[in-house]
């Protein structure tokens, strides 16, 4: 296992620490991005054996934050973003916002509170080699054609999409756009949702909402979505 | 044994890069050549089952809005001295839509629906006299939805039809236009118009 690890790179300009200034400061990170130019949140890694890729959706695990020498773990929850639709309102062309139980609200990038629960879905991850820069690693979802339930109904999945967002990222601070931006689910399709340079920390906040243009038939729908992380 | 060893070294390194594909929130990996990690998100919406009705005046359901309330209207109808049952129908007055013309709508998201209308009796004059039901009839006319929402033909007792669902969803509606037919020669008077005189019809809508 590489030993603990801070980030390295570009030293952090004043400008990017508009988001979080102390948590940034205090830990030292670089940001990839220079002063005044668009990117979203993204910390370097110092290279390190062995070659590793860690993605997490909703909550996660690792031994410590990763700026303290934490190491990655596997969380077997499956994490369930749901809405509950109120009647009266069933198909009225109204969005529903959609929650999470995911209670991951601090990253494990350094511990900061980055993610509102359960308004907002934690997607993030680190793609790290051994010393090369290499291309990024594509992040996509692998999306059902509906949410069905147990009787044969369904919705389809392109009812569902996301806007993102984090704490502390603004335009400003050059953290917009995000690093896995928002969307709409592609209904039975294979879509990305983000990538990640090599020898980076990347993260952002989604939050889902149901879009409400069809009349359905009453029932509880579910459907998984596989998000999978591919590095070269 | 120089063949195992090589073989155990290979093996390795393919435990390393195989994908991880079981459900989780997170997942690493790490080693040589391409490396994958997964993680899953289920998404549920609960639905609730709903049926919605109007006849007259109600809330704005084309526009999404399914509401209690609204009033009873009332619906007049005046043969003219020297037209009293010749059979020459009469036109309404009154109604949402005026002139004897109600919105009528159904939605619901639980399967087929059954539509009742059922009155108390003959409409009566309070002092004896009596007019059927039947002499008012309903036609039913295109309205905001793809379904057309007939209606239960009025009877002085009940009556039913079955407003079928597509895939558990009904969404029909119509415009009532209720005549009188003028068919009989009553005694003269005013029939109906209250609950005592059996002038109230009820609809009333069960999702099977």
């Amino acid at each position: 296992m590489p030993s603990p690890q801070a980030p390295t790179g570009t030293t952090p300009s004043g400008l990017r620490h508009s988001r979080d200034t102390l948590r940034r400061l205090t830990v030292g990170a670089a940001l990839l991005a220079a002063a005044g130019s668009a990117a979203p949140y993204t910390a370097t890694l110092t290279p390190a054996a062995p070659q590793e890729i860690y993605l997490q959706v909703g909550v996660g695990a690792f031994t410590n934050n990763y700026i303290n020498g934490g190491q990655p773990q596997v969380n077997a929850t499956v994490n369930t973003v749901s809405a509950t639709l109120a009647v009266g309102v069933v198909g009225n062309g109204t969005a529903q916002a959609m929650t999470t139980n995911s209670t991951a609200a601090q990253s494990y990038w350094d511990g900061y509170t980055f993610c509102t629960v359960p308004a907002q879905l934690y997607i993030g991850g680190f793609f790290r080699t051994t010393g090369a820069t290499t291309a990024a690693a594509q992040v996509t979802a692998t999306v059902p054609a509906n949410l069905t339930d147990t009787t044969g109904d369904s919705i389809p999945f392109s009812q569902i999409s996301w806007t993102s967002g984090g704490n502390g990222d603004t335009t400003a601070n050059g953290f917009l756009p995000e690093v896995f931006p928002g969307g709409k689910f592609v209904s039975g399709g294979v879509q990305t949702v983000g990538s990640m340079a090599s020898n980076t920390w990347n993260e952002s906040c989604w939050t889902f909402s149901y879009a409400n243009t069809v009349v359905t038939a009453a029932g509880t729908y579910t459907g998984a979505v596989l998000y999978t992380m591919t590095a070269p | 044994m120089k063949t195992s060893i090589v073989l155990k070294s290979l093996l390795g390194t393919a435990a390393l890069t195989l994908p991880l594909i079981a459900s989780a929130a997170s997942t690493f990996t790490s080693g040589g050549g391409t490396l994958t990690a997964t993680a899953t998100v289920n998404f549920t919406v609960v639905i609730p089952q709903f049926l919605y009705l109007r006849v007259g005046t109600g809330s704005a359901y084309a526009t999404g809005t399914l509401a209690t309330g609204g009033s009873t209207d009332l619906i007049t109808f005046s043969p003219a001295v020297g037209a009293v049952g010749n059979g020459t129908a009469v036109a309404g007055v009154g109604g949402d839509l005026a002139g004897g013309i109600e919105t009528a709508a159904i939605l619901g998201n639980g399967g087929n629906v059954t539509l009742v209308a059922g009155v108390t009796g003959a409409l009566s004059d309070g002092a004896g006299d009596s007019i059927s039901f039947t002499q008012i009839t309903t036609a039913a006319a295109a309205n905001a939805e793809a379904t057309l929402l007939a209606a239960p033909p009025l009877t002085d007792t009940t009556s039913s039809e079955t407003v079928p669902a597509t895939n558990k969803i009904v969404k029909a509606d119509a415009k009532w236009t209720f005549s009188y037919s003028n068919t009989v020669t009553p005694a003269a008077g005013t029939y109906g118009g209250s609950a005592g005189n059996n002038g109230i019809v009820t609809y009333t809508a069960t999702m099977l």
